[in-house]
């Protein structure tokens, strides 16, 4: 599948899924139900989508043979896992 | 939080949504004050929730604009290398940099680039017309394949175009990149004119593939903030809601906009951003 038909399947996705689940769990929270759950897995799916997309292009890139493409692509992702560390351990 | 709150907060959101998704920007700009100044939140609070809308925004506007084809992936993820580097060494820089010159030089560029955009809004029509973005590309663009085309909904053309001048979009963004995370400023302002003014890449374009790169940057600093546990879900919620709702009205409005109605008002918001980067400067001056 080529690399923007992917990133939009995988961004659509986690958006409508994580915004579902928040929908629910503000449903929940005015009905004085347990809600966290669903809100803290709507939030997690949210920001974990972005890279869910990106990651998604190295494979894509890849059998495209645009293999330099792939490797911009895998650049970024290290980039935001060291990113990540660096916040971490600051 | 009650349903008066929500309401605020919702209605609040969707139009940072809106606004975010036209013009290429996160929208904290609008979330933060509003979370502060009229639901009586903590700065703190106000930039956790804040953050999250902004991944939430780009989401939404980028997956509409993956959609239409304007979004252009592969650079996006070109200019992210260096965005992403330029942030970590912003961040690290932070604690020893004179914050209010450094204000004050973006102040200036915003304005620099403001009065660019207002010079250049015909041109971008005529060239869009005109098939004007159909360039050679250079060494980098052609060999990482970055040209691609979109179809302009308000001049109902096909337009072709070839990004250009690729080592100075990617030590702009690495700058773009570098602001970001010395000032805690959002990078759209600044990536959407550094493709349309310097790589030659149509109006439309940049806004699409600044929502999707500012995604990848927001996310990484929402995970830092919600695994501190900072992030409160009972505010979040409502705020992602809210823009993903006008983030999606936003990315279907924004391709029925001509372009050069789109280059004056983004000249707007450069002023406004320019403004607050001076008065922020300013204050810092003579605080110190």
């Amino acid at each position: 599948m080529k690399a923007d038909r992917l990133c939009y399947l995988i961004l659509t996705l986690g958006m409508v899924s994580s915004a579902s689940l928040l929908a629910i769990g503000l449903a929940l929270y005015f009905l004085g139900l347990p809600y966290r759950w669903a809100m803290l897995s709507g939030i997690t799916l949210l920001l974990f989508t972005p890279m869910a997309a990106v990651s998604s292009t190295i494979p894509s890139f890849f059998m495209e043979g645009e293999r330099p493409n792939a490797f911009v692509s895998l650049i970024v992702v290290l980039f935001m896992i060291f990113a990540l560390l660096l916040s971490f351990f600051r | 939080m009650d349903f008066v709150q929500m309401g605020l907060m919702l209605i609040s959101s969707i139009f940072a949504g809106f606004v975010g998704a036209l013009f290429g920007i996160g929208g904290g700009v609008i979330i933060v004050p509003t979370l502060t100044a009229f639901l009586g939140l903590g700065i703190k609070d106000a930039i956790a929730t804040s953050i999250v809308g902004v991944v939430a925004t780009s989401i939404a506007g980028a997956s509409r604009y993956l959609k239409q084809g304007i979004t252009n992936v592969k650079l996006a993820l070109f200019l992210e290398t260096s965005a992403t580097l330029g942030a970590m060494s912003g961040a690290m820089l932070e604690m020893v940099s004179p914050s209010s010159i450094l204000f004050m030089i973006l102040a200036a560029l915003l304005l620099f680039m403001a009065l660019n955009q207002v010079k250049t809004f015909r041109e971008e029509e005529r060239r869009i017309r005109s098939g004007g973005f159909k360039g050679k590309g250079d060494r980098i663009s052609n060999g990482l394949r970055l040209s691609g085309s979109y179809h302009d909904a308000a001049d109902r053309v096909r337009v072709e175009y070839t990004p250009t001048r690729s080592k100075l979009g990617i030590l702009m963004s690495y700058f773009a990149g570098l602001f970001s995370g010395l000032l805690g400023i959002g990078g759209g302002v600044l990536k959407v004119p550094i493709m349309n003014q310097f790589m030659d890449v149509p109006m439309k374009v940049s806004v699409g593939t600044s929502k999707f790169m500012i995604g990848i940057t927001a996310s990484t600093a929402a995970l830092v903030y919600f695994s501190f546990g900072l992030v409160k879900p009972e505010l979040a919620s409502p705020v992602v809601l809210g823009v993903v709702m006008g983030a999606t009205l936003g990315a279907m409005v924004m391709n029925r906009i001509k372009a050069g109605y789109l280059k004056l008002a983004f000249a707007s918001l450069l002023v406004y951003f320019s403004y607050l980067m001076a008065t922020k400067g300013l204050s810092l001056m003579v605080g110190a």
